[in-house]
This record gives C-alpha cells, sequence and structure tokens, in this order.
C-alpha cells in the first residue's frame, strides 16, 4: 500500500543521512527540565507572595481605613478617593495620578517617579520602530525594501548597500524566550558578554535567509535575533544572492542595543510611524 | 554509524516498558528518553530537515516532559504524548521564528526545473508543504498514526486530516515526478 512505500522511501532515504550523535542528548534534557522546573517552582512561588501582599496591603488599608474614618460615615474606597482628604495621605496617590507632577521633585518619591515617568516614555513595539532603530544602528551605506513579518510577531527585514551591493539584515524580538540558554547548542559559537547576555552565533550555510544567525539572550529574558542573510527576499522566482553586509561583532553590536524589547521608546514609535508608514511583508 | 543505529526496528518501536510503565523517578525518565529520543529526532529531522534543530527540539521536547514526568508517568501511552508534545514544540518553533521562508530559501524551485541533473527526494519535497501538512504526511505515514490519531496530535478535525493529506501527497505526487508517482497513489483510507 502507498502507506508502506512512503515509509520504506523515507526509511531508505533516512539510511543515506548520517545524523550527528545524539551525545548527551537525554542528560541536557534533563538539566533544562529542572532549569524549567525550578523557574515554574519561582514563578510559583513568587504568585503566591504577590498574592500574600496584595492580600496584606489591602486588610493594611481597610484596617487603617476604618479608624481614621472620623465619623465612620464615608469609610472605605470612597473615603480614600475623596478631594478633599488629609493631604499627608493624598501626596502619594498624586504622584501616580499625575505625570507631569511625578516627574518633579523630592525625597523619596523623586525614584518612583522617575520610574513612571520611564515607563510613560515607552510604547509597545511595533515593527515601524524597530526599523527606526534599525536605521539608526545600520553602518552607513543605502537602505532599501523595510518590511515587516506577516505573521505579526516582531520582526522586520531591511536591506542595506555599504558600496558593494545591497544585502539583507533581518532584526526580531522575542520575549521569555525558553529559559536564557548556557551552553552552546550544536555546532554553534557563544559568548557572553559583559552585561551577561548571552551571545549564539549559528552558521546555516545551506539556508541563505538565515546564512548567519545571531541570537542575544539578555538577563531580563528578551531576546534578539539578528540574521545575515546571504540573499535578498523572495522576488516571486527566486532569492537572488547576495552580500553579507553585517559582520558577527556590528551584528552583536546592534543587538546589544538597550533599546530592543517587546516596549521601546516612545520617539522611536513615533519616528517608526513618520518614516515606515508603509511596509510589506514577507512570511 | 548513527545512521545504521537508528534504523534499528527496535528503535522505531521503543520498548513498550519504557513507554507505559514508570513510577515518575528520573531514572525512569531517563531509560524512556533513551528509548525514544533517537525516534523522535527522526521525525524531528523529517519536519525540519536539520539535524541539529532537530536535535534541539527533541530536547525541548523531553525537557518539557522532564518538567511534569510524575504526572505523565501515570498517563497510558506516554510515547504517544511524547510524540504530541514534539509536534507542538515544533509548531511553536515555526511560530516563534516566523521561519517558514526557510522553505522557499532552499532554491528548490531549481532542483524543479532540472529533474533529470537533479532528483527531488522525498525528504526535500516533504519541505515544501507547509508545516502542518509536512506533520500530517509524518504522522500518517511514518509514525503510521490512524487519522484520529494525527487529529488528536494537531488539533484539527479528522475532516481537515483527510482533506490535508490527500492534497499533501498530490503535491508531492507533483514534485516528485511519474517516477515515484505510484507510490504515492491516493490514499485508500
Amino acid at each position: 500500500m502507498a502507506q508502506d512505500e512512503i515509509r520504506l522511501l523515507l526509511e531508505e532515504e533516512l539510511a543515506r543521512e548520517s545524523p550527528p550523535p545524539l551525545g548527551d542528548l537525554v542528560e541536557a534534557s534533563v538539566r533544562q527540565g529542572r532549569r524549567m522546573r525550578r523557574t515554574r517552582n519561582v514563578w510559583t512561588a513568587g504568585g503566591g507572595a504577590v498574592a500574600l501582599a496584595c492580600l496584606m496591603v489591602g486588610v493594611f488599608v481597610v484596617v487603617n481605613a476604618v479608624p481614621r474614618g472620623t465619623s465612620g460615615t464615608h469609610l472605605g474606597f470612597g473615603g480614600g478617593q475623596q478631594p478633599g482628604a488629609a493631604p499627608a495621605e493624598s501626596a502619594a496617590p498624586q504622584v501616580g495620578t499625575d505625570p507631569a507632577t511625578a516627574a518633579a521633585p523630592s525625597s523619596a518619591a523623586s525614584s518612583a517617579s522617575s520610574k513612571a515617568a520611564g515607563s510613560a516614555g515607552k510604547a509597545r513595539a511595533t515593527p515601524q520602530a524597530m526599523l527606526e532603530l534599525l536605521s539608526q544602528l545600520l553602518p552607513q551605506g543605502r537602505r532599501s525594501a523595510p518590511a515587516r513579518v506577516s505573521d505579526g510577531t516582531l520582526m522586520v527585514a531591511l536591506n542595506l548597500d555599504r558600496g558593494r551591493g545591497f544585502g539583507m539584515v533581518r532584526v526580531g524580538v522575542h520575549s521569555a524566550p525558553p529559559p536564557a540558554p548556557t551552553r552552546c547548542q550544536g555546532g554553534s559559537t557563544c559568548r557572553t558578554l559583559p552585561d551577561k547576555s548571552f551571545v549564539q552565533i549559528s552558521d546555516l550555510p545551506d539556508n541563505c535567509i538565515e546564512h548567519q544567525v545571531v541570537f542575544l539572550s539578555r538577563p531580563d529574558g528578551v531576546g534578539i535575533e539578528i540574521l545575515l542573510s546571504s540573499c535578498l527576499s523572495w522576488n516571486g522566482t527566486t532569492n537572488p544572492p547576495s552580500q553579507v553586509v553585517l559582520s558577527v561583532d556590528e551584528a552583536i553590536a546592534i543587538a546589544d542595543d538597550p533599546r530592543w524589547g517587546t516596549e521601546m521608546p516612545q520617539s522611536l514609535v513615533e519616528g517608526g510611524q513618520r518614516d515606515f508608514p508603509n511596509l510589506s511583508t514577507f512570511s | 554509524m548513527h545512521a545504521a543505529e537508528e534504523s534499528a526496528g527496535t528503535e522505531r518501536h521503543p520498548s513498550r516498558a519504557a513507554g507505559v510503565a514508570g513510577h515518575g523517578g528520573e531514572a525512569d525518565f531517563v531509560e524512556f528518553a533513551h528509548a525514544v529520543a533517537p525516534r523522535l529526532r527522526r521525525a524531528a529531522f523529517l519536519m525540519c530537515q536539520d539535524w541539529h534543530l532537530g536535535q534541539d527540539l527533541v530536547q525541548i521536547t523531553l525537557a518539557k516532559m522532564f518538567v511534569s514526568w510524575k504526572r505523565i508517568s501515570r498517563m497510558g501511552n506516554i510515547e504517544a504524548y511524547s510524540r504530541k508534545v514534539l509536534y507542538r514544540v515544533l509548531i511553536d518553533h515555526r511560530r516563534i521564528r516566523g521561519n517558514q521562508e526557510v522553505v522557499t530559501a532552499t532554491g528548490l524551485e531549481h532542483v524543479w526545473e532540472q529533474p533529470v541533473a537533479l532528483r527531488l527526494t522525498l525528504i526535500q519535497a516533504l519541505a515544501v508543504l507547509p508545516a502542518r501538512d509536512r506533520a500530517i504526511v509524518v504522522l500518517r505515514y511514518w509514525e503510521d498514526q490512524s487519522v484520529e490519531a494525527v487529529s488528536e496530535v494537531l488539533g484539527i478535525s479528522t475532516a481537515q486530516v483527510k482533506t490535508r493529506s490527500m492534497r499533501a501527497l498530490a503535491r508531492l505526487r507533483e514534485l516528485l515526478g511519474d517516477a515515484r508517482a505510484e507510490l504515492l497513489a491516493e490514499e485508500r483510507a
């Protein structure tokens, strides 16, 4: 039957393959599994602690609100939200509610307020913002064919010509990738940067789009992937061969920019919207 | 050497002892993992055409199983479960990497234009299929899974499995040309 014949053919073809040794695959799985289990336990414990903290804060707020509710008429949430509440109690909420004043002055509130200002200066990353940042980080040269991946994930492409013809660079941003790698996977070369980011460089000579892949895993769980292609995007007939326009070191320097992330500076998001209003897509 | 090792029939269907029994201990997991790893890696290779990537995906699969091994070891058919995890890892990987373009980058189109000089192998032809169709072909014809089992692993309806399976075979037949067309005669399900 067709089913058996297909299997025979596959077996025949697989027998001609020479797969690399399995090596310590099982042991590596166990190690990775232990790490994943540890992470899961930490998250579970952390979630419990956060829930407990929230509960305690809630109880504290309620307990404190009751005796201060003067006549006992408007207690709890209603009382707390009154604009005419005592200044000592309303100071903290005011910092949070008004970002303009939050950036301002003094004492212990200033660190919290600067954090608020920092997060206010960021927005959800967009392909346009990524292209804006990539344009800033790439070396001098002509640029063309800005594009984004069609599946909605954070991956963009841009062609660069440094005087020897165009070559394509793709950048992807991933959040919370699988547990941050600590050792090189099959055939890759790796290095750890001073900020503890782990960089894995893989050569895939039979895949021109991913001719070289630089994957930088930051300690904060963000992964930045740079694909150095030896061909251009699919033109409907072929992937025309091209230059590889960045060295690995240049790609690492680009990936190491702290502005990459699932949130990016508002200025990049706005700049991207302005400079790359219409993008073509690739799959 | 390893090809020979891996084509051993016992590895294609790992021992039932490893696949079914278990007390939830690490030793049981290691025994199970050693038994299924070669078969999982071959399936992963058929899906991604890259032994190293296949190995990484199998490692992730086994690591995920290790995390919940106590629960998994009480299941009836752990081997089937490992297959399910692998295919989800494969699909997730493709989704994360967005690397469907690997297919277009292999230059297979040129191969089709030069049938005499370069004959396409079935493994190469598989690479041209969309990921889900490839998974269906591998599961149905390499792993000997029933339509119902494939539908369960991939989370699609049995009707979809049948339709996509027929479409995938037709595409393979077209790619491989006359020489192997008979091998891929319509599915007689």
